[in-house]
């Protein structure tokens, strides 16, 4: 026998017999995936003690019955859990509430990435016509008026009285401390191989491979805080409509990544809320998209999953969420 | 290979190397240049995910750059560059262009 062609077969026996198990194949893509060793700059505790009450207080509303967390609500990992969010006498926003679950790390904000920072961002929704619809001057007028609020003002920033850099600041400051606690996921990267069964382990292969998920949900938040579209059909132009990118066709229909983590507790998915579930989702993704245009993106290909794929990326998605905890704070009268 | 020229191409521009940046794991590398003016910048995508090179103050745009895809414009005017990536934000590259 030609001993080249002995030396072939046994190759392929061995490597029929010693398939890497599931463990291993995925252990190769779980560095990308580490949590910081470092949580962020921690900010003063009395500001994210005034941030956190400012963000649960419906008095920054028009109505008096609107806060930030009707919509970023911490029993629903900081959404809101519809499909489009329903602002200031109940009208239906253009976009569904976004988590603001470890926004610290993130940035720019908004399904567009309109504002750079979470300081830039807090003024919006509170003199938003749609959503809390209260002047600059009156929210800070009727926040004056409490006793605790310019007492916590003046500790945070003294002699500036109750202004809107204040409140900004001290909302981001709060905000910055909104960080998901370690998911089975986050054991199972830090070296614990039971704490993920062989269909999420398998399910993590498929999203670093052959799903190519990764491309866009990378890094241990699941997003790299950029914009693409993906093929959803609806009529907004997302980060295309602004200014700044005019003529830019890759960001026509173009929307932040979101983060994929505890995504199971935020269903519907999507800036428009039009898929209700991670099994739609990985529908929509094998199908390369529901919208045929030129601005979509190159990275989103029908992928052409197996039932068993398909199940096994839903099972790994689940292993990203983490118990919910919060505390709410009572608010100054 | 599309040229983008910005300006009018002078014969004795052609006398310098391009320079070439790369773009890998989201990133510009190097993330800040010099080139003199009328000199040539080859933009590479050595990454696995598309990219789209552009810049506001310099005026192009290079559209997707699938990976493997190579792009080059030239920068004839004096001055200070922002080039950006349209998908991805972070990635930000500081051309400065010196009289030759
Ligand atoms: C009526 C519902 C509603 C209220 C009230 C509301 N938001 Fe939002 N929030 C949204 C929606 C919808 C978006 C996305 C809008 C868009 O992209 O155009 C958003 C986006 C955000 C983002 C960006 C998240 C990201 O990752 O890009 C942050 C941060 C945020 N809101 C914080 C706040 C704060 C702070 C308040 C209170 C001052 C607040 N929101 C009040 C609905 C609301
Ligand atoms: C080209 C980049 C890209 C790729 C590749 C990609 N995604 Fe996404 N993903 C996005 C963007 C952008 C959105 C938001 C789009 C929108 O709302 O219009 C999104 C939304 C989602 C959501 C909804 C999250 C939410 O809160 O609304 C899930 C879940 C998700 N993707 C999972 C996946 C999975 C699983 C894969 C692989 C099969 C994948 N993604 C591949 C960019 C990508
Ligand atoms: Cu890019």
């Amino acid at each position: 026998m030609n001993p080249r062609v002995s030396f072939l077969c046994c190759c392929v026996s061995i490597a029929a017999a010693a398939a890497p198990p599931v463990e291993s194949q995925a252990r190769e893509f779980a560095a990308q995936y580490q949590r910081p060793a470092k949580g962020l700059a921690p900010d003063a505790p009395e500001r994210v003690a005034l941030g956190r009450q400012l963000f649960f207080d419906p008095r920054l509303s028009a109505s008096g019955i609107v806060s930030c967390a009707t919509c970023h609500n911490p029993a629903l990992s900081w959404g809101d859990g519809l499909p489009r969010a329903v602002g200031h006498s109940m009208k239906t926003l253009g976009r569904r509430s976004p988590t603001v679950l470890n926004a610290g790390w993130g940035g720019p904000f908004m399904w567009d990435g309109r504002f750079e920072t979470l300081e830039e961002q807090a003024m919006g929704p509170i003199t938003s016509p749609a959503e809390m619809n209260m002047a600059a001057g009156d929210v800070l007028a009727r926040l004056s008026a409490v006793e605790g609020y310019r007492q916590a003002f003046e500790k945070n920033f003294p002699g500036e009285g109750v202004t809107a850099k204040g409140l900004a600041s001290a909302i981001a400051a709060f905000e910055r401390t909104i960080v998901s606690p370690p998911a089975p996921f986050d054991r199972w990267v830090q070296g614990d191989a039971a704490a993920l069964s062989d269909a999420a382990k398998r399910g993590f292969v498929v999203f670093n491979t052959k799903a190519a998920c990764s491309k866009c949900h990378s890094g241990w938040r699941f997003t790299d805080d950029s914009f693409h579209d993906i093929g959803v059909k609806d009529a907004d132009r997302g980060r295309g409509a602004l200014k700044d990118f005019e003529g830019i066709e890759a960001l026509d229909h173009a929307f932040k990544t979101p983060t994929l983590r505890d995504a199971d507790r935020r269903a519907p998915f999507l800036h428009d809320g039009s898929e209700a579930t991670l099994e739609a989702i990985v529908d929509f993704y094998d199908v390369g998209g529901r919208a045929r245009r030129p601005s979509v993106s190159s990275d989103v290909q029908k992928l052409s999953l197996t039932a068993q794929e398909k199940k096994d990326l839903v099972a790994f998605l689940k292993t990203l969420s983490s118990p919910a905890d919060a505390v709410v704070p009572a608010l100054p009268r | 290979m599309k040229t983008f020229v910005l300006a009018g191409l002078l014969a004795s521009t052609l006398a310098f190397a391009d320079e070439v940046v790369t773009q890998k794991d989201k990133a510009f590398a190097p993330g800040d240049i010099t080139v003199k003016a009328g000199q040539r910048v080859t933009f590479v995508n050595d990454d696995t995910v598309a990219h789209n090179v552009f810049s506001k103050d310099a005026k192009f745009n290079l559209k997707i750059q699938p990976p493997g895809d190579k792009q080059s414009v030239s920068f004839d005017a004096p001055g200070t560059y922002e080039v950006r990536c349209a998908i991805h934000p972070k990635m930000t590259l500081k051309v400065k262009v010196v009289a030759p």
